[in-house]
């Protein structure tokens, strides 16, 4: 390589990005760079609405797959199962977004961002009963890596016999909701639970400033 | 599955998260901070109030208006005290007293601290009350002290009133209660003007903030500044009223702008940038998923699957290295060695990714209990920074299972883990594929000179720095790095200043202008474990752009106390300002040192002190008080006295400053240890200057004990 090759090689390297094989060279840049591959991606145009997933696609993966979606976010994910401890169950996506149910509800998140860290919570029991008063609470991590709990009185409800449509197919259910309230803040879960007892499909709180995870067991184990 | 059906399946379950991150001021609403003025400071316009921005704000605003123009930094230090410190400029200049018909104009250019402290915070029935001090050291253009009142009458409407001294005094005085105010003695700068706070004329000052809705505030005020200076003496502009009013305009939580009619005669500008190290503006950090921690099987249910044959496998140690660090090179981190026996663990780590220290111990742990054979009970971490083993934190296996969902999963895991000191390091095998470990990078960089008095306030560079780094063996690390300008004015070397001391730091602008390209380090350092609580480091070579030699460092830091105590012995020579490999244009060689204590003295408040001989050969200590923030962040203010008179210091009179330290993952919300700093001296000189080695043990080992570890543990499960 000439010299003014190089000096040019090099004055791109230091205009464009950093190089080297160092894993954190200047990640100021770095997210530059992403920036600028989003603002290109979206320079395109509004994204294709992604193709309408089929009970079969699912079905092909042979593994039970919880279809979850976050309303906020404008975001929908297939979960499927990496673990199981007892009654709790850590279900994922491929890009390691977990979801972890203890006793089939929601109990913590990781990948989202502001996740769930821990929480204590209802059994399915005491939901399905339509008819319960308990505690909930939640612990998270603050942008300051604090964890900080908010816990909530709640009480759930029967709301009468619905019909839930999850990727093509009806399911008859009992309509549960839970409403929980704390120093004036309040959410709503609810909760659909075929006649046999199995949770279908659920609207469970991530973190208020976010919204709901609405979770629908689309595929079930054998 | 045929691959197609796999690579659907593989589509289907990677999540369609693209739109999340746009809104993720998860728990980081508050209610509003006070306002700032065109000091930077709580405040009306160019008068002060009684409030106070929420603790560890730190705020940057620049204002203007007609000649004047001020930037300035105010960090809150503790919720009842602030200090800020200001650049100033003003144009228009003249230079012949009282102002005068045949004259030149320029820019006064000064620097200014104030210090600030709330007396009562606001309630029901009393208003938030304030003293300050304005320009409470050196020259003094600014000075002037207040105590000021704010009251909220309506939840959208406050009202200020005040009492001030100094120029906030000048106009509409009502007596001078405390005596009479001296003249300043200047001097070479850098002394606060006891006798000047509270004394001469005070005058009353006032006004109103309205609130009129979620993006507009409006203010007015009268003024009790009658800019004695600046109207009568300089004539930079006429003031024809006492009267300023305004409406500013709240963008968001982190940017505020203003626009005034200033004193019936001016428009005025103001912008402020509000950070608050406390919060990352994105909330809680977003990273994959981690593993979930794998369960063993019952001894009872399976006892084969506990034996311990493995531990006599010949090539057990490699495939666990191979094993670990397939897990764990996604996260940034490296197994470099490991040691065990049939129910005990240790591995040593390098993280460079995770700025929370206990978030990668979390991935190391989960990466043991999938990796590790069952048989194995106990897990141990240790932390490696520059081949230094910093700490080493010990838990059971089992209580890693058992808390990993519990409902007080951090809580118990915390309570069942040791942190301790990093102990023996005996029976390592290392993964022979680690060293030598060589990395490279070629980069931007820039450099800036504030405050050059001579032309523009602000000077920069710009240009490509080539680093590199070579660990040939565990702490041997080989590493240079040399840049080169591209562009900027520092090149021109100013009209050199008469020092009365060896010019170990003044002569900075013939460094930066001769020195391209420049070798700026280039150095061999063994770092060391030296047992118990005791650190070690030599280092040899061109140390850093002034200077070469050798330097070796002993740090004593016990894992679980707040204080620590370390030694520094330098001989070093004062290298050319070429930037090349020579010595013999200053012919200067000095022996250097400090002995260095460090106490972390209150949660989240670090004092350093050092003491010792210094670059230019003075004797004295250097006082160093820092906030820091568990987000990474760290604010603070550092002062040395030395030997060396006001008058051979030269200007400021000695040396002192203030730094920033901001980690990147604060701005970007994504885990990452790199962090920006930048110190920031009001009069750079020869007094009291340090050498700049890098590699100080005490920064590099702290973060891995109980402290830097417990201030993040949240993240351990994360």
């Amino acid at each position: 390589m000439s010299r003014s090759s190089l000096l040019i090689a090099g004055l791109l390297c230091s205009a464009l990005a950093a190089c080297g094989n160092q894993t954190e060279i200047s990640p100021v840049l770095g997210a530059i760079t992403q920036a600028a591959k989003g603002a290109t991606t979206k320079a395109k145009g509004p994204a294709a609405p992604p193709a309408e997933v089929t009970r079969a696609d699912l079905a092909q993966l042979k593994v039970p797959v919880i279809k979850g979606e976050l309303k906020s976010g404008n975001a929908t994910f297939y979960l499927v199962p990496i673990s199981v401890k007892g009654n709790v169950q850590t279900w994922s996506t491929s890009d390691k977004l977990t979801v972890t149910f203890r006793d089939s509800v929601m109990s913590e998140t990781r990948g989202f961002g502001p996740d769930i860290m821990q929480s204590s919570g209802p059994t399915l029991a005491q939901l399905r009963s339509g008819n319960s008063t308990h505690r909930r609470s939640y612990v998270y991590l603050d942008g300051g890596d604090q964890l900080i709990r908010i816990s909530y009185d709640c009480t759930a409800r029967s709301a009468g016999p619905a019909t839930v449509t999850v990727v093509g197919l009806q399911h008859s259910t009992t309509h549960v909701v839970e409403t929980c309230t704390a120093n004036g803040a309040s959410f709503t879960n609810e909760y659909w639970f075929e006649n046999g007892g199995k949770l279908r499909k659920s609207k469970e709180l991530l973190v208020s400033e976010w919204g709901h995870l609405e979770l629908a067991r689309v595929i079930d184990g054998g | 599955m045929t691959y197609m059906a796999a690579r659907k399946a593989r589509l289907l379950l990677a999540s369609s998260l693209l739109a999340i991150g746009v809104h993720q001021g998860a728990h980081a609403e508050t209610t509003r901070a006070p306002s700032l003025n065109g000091y930077g400071v709580s405040g009306l316009i160019d008068m002060p109030s009684g409030e106070m921005q929420p603790d560890g704000y730190l705020t940057m605003s620049t204002a203007h208006w007609g000649p004047i123009s001020r930037t300035t930094l105010s960090f809150q230090i503790s919720p009842r005290m602030s200090a800020s410190f200001r650049f100033l400029g003003i144009r228009d200049w003249s230079d012949c007293m009282p102002a005068c018909n045949a004259t030149t104009f320029g820019t006064y250019y000064d620097r200014s601290f104030d210090f600030r402290y709330q007396l009562l915070t606001e309630g029901r029935y009393i208003p938030a009350v304030t003293v300050g001090l304005q320009d409470l050291a050196g020259t003094g253009v600014l000075s002037g002290e207040y105590i000021a009142a704010t009251k909220h009458i309506t939840p959208a409407v406050k009202a200020t009133v005040g009492l001030g001294w100094g120029r906030l005094g000048s106009h509409g005085a009502i007596g001078a209660p405390f005596g009479e105010r001296g003249r300043i003695d200047i001097g070479k700068g850098g002394k606060f003007n006891f006798d000047q706070w509270f004394r001469g004329d005070a005058a009353p000052f006032a006004g109103v903030e309205w609130q009129i809705n979620d993006k507009l505030t409006f203010k007015a005020e009268y003024s009790s500044d009658a800019y004695v200076v600046e109207d009568k003496q300089r004539g930079t502009f006429r003031q024809r009223s006492h009267l300023n009013y305004g409406l500013e305009y709240y963008v968001n939580e982190w940017f505020q702008v203003g626009g005034y009619y200033m004193y019936g005669s001016e428009v005025g500008l103001t912008a402020h940038f509000i950070m608050n190290p406390k919060q990352r503006p994105m909330g809680s950090i977003k990273d994959t998923a981690p593993d979930p921690v794998k369960l063993r099987p019952s001894r009872t249910a399976d006892p084969e699957a506990y034996s311990t044959d493995w531990v006599t496998q010949a090539d057990a140690a490699p495939i666990l290295i191979t094993n670990l660090n397939k897990r764990l090179r996604p996260d940034g981190i490296e197994v470099e060695a490991i040691s065990y026996s049939a129910d005990r663990a240790l591995v040593r780590i390098r993280n460079q990714r995770y700025d929370a220290e206990a978030q990668a111990i979390g991935r190391v742990a989960r990466a043991m209990a999938h990796a590790m054979p069952e048989s194995i009970e106990t897990f141990e971490i240790v932390p490696v920074v520059d081949g230094l083993p910093a700490s080493r934190v010990t838990m059971r296996r089992s209580d890693l299972e058992r808390f990993e969902n519990s409902p007080t999963a951090a809580e118990s895991m915390r309570a069942a883990t040791v942190i301790s000191a990093p102990g023996s390091q005996a029976g390592l095998t290392y993964d022979p594929e680690l060293y030598p470990d060589f990395t490279w990078s070629l980069s931007p960089y820039n450099r800036i000179r504030l405050f050059d008095q001579r032309g523009s306030p602000f000077k920069m560079d710009v240009g490509a720095r080539l680093a590199a780094r070579l660990e040939f063996a565990p702490g041997w690390v080989l590493e240079g790095s040399a840049v080169k300008r591209l562009a900027g004015n520092l090149g021109n070397i100013p009209p050199a200043k008469p020092s009365a001391l060896q010019e170990v730091r003044s002569d900075v602008e013939r460094y930066d202008a001769n020195g391209d390209p420049a070798v700026e380090r280039l150095t061999l350092t063994k770092y060391a474990y030296l047992g118990g609580d005791v650190y070690g480091r030599i280092s040899a070579g061109y140390l850093e752009r002034m200077f070469g030699g050798v330097s070796a460092e002993v740090l004593y830091k016990p894992v679980n106390s707040k204080w620590a105590i370390g030694a520094e012995a330098n001989y070093v020579a004062q290298r050319d300002t070429d930037g090349l490999f020579g010595f013999g244009e200053y012919d200067y060689r000095v022996a250097t040192g400090h002995i260095s204590g460090y106490y972390n003295f209150a949660p989240g408040y670090h004092a350093q002190l050092d003491v010792g001989r210094y670059l230019a050969g003075d004797v004295g200590a250097t006082l160093s008080v820092d906030r820091e923030f568990a987000s990474g962040w760290r604010v603070g203010a550092f002062a040395t006295k030395t030997n060396v008179s006001s008058e051979d210091f030269g200007s400021g009179s000695f040396d002192k400053g203030i730094r920033l330290e901001v980690p990147l993952a604060w701005g970007t919300g994504r885990p990452g240890r790199k962090t920006y700093e930048t110190t920031i001296r009001p009069f750079g000189r020869d007094g009291g200057a340090r050498l700049d080695v890098e590699g100080r043990l005490y920064e590099a080992v702290r973060d891995y004990h109980e402290e830097g570890i417990d201030a993040q543990w949240g993240r351990f499960w994360k």
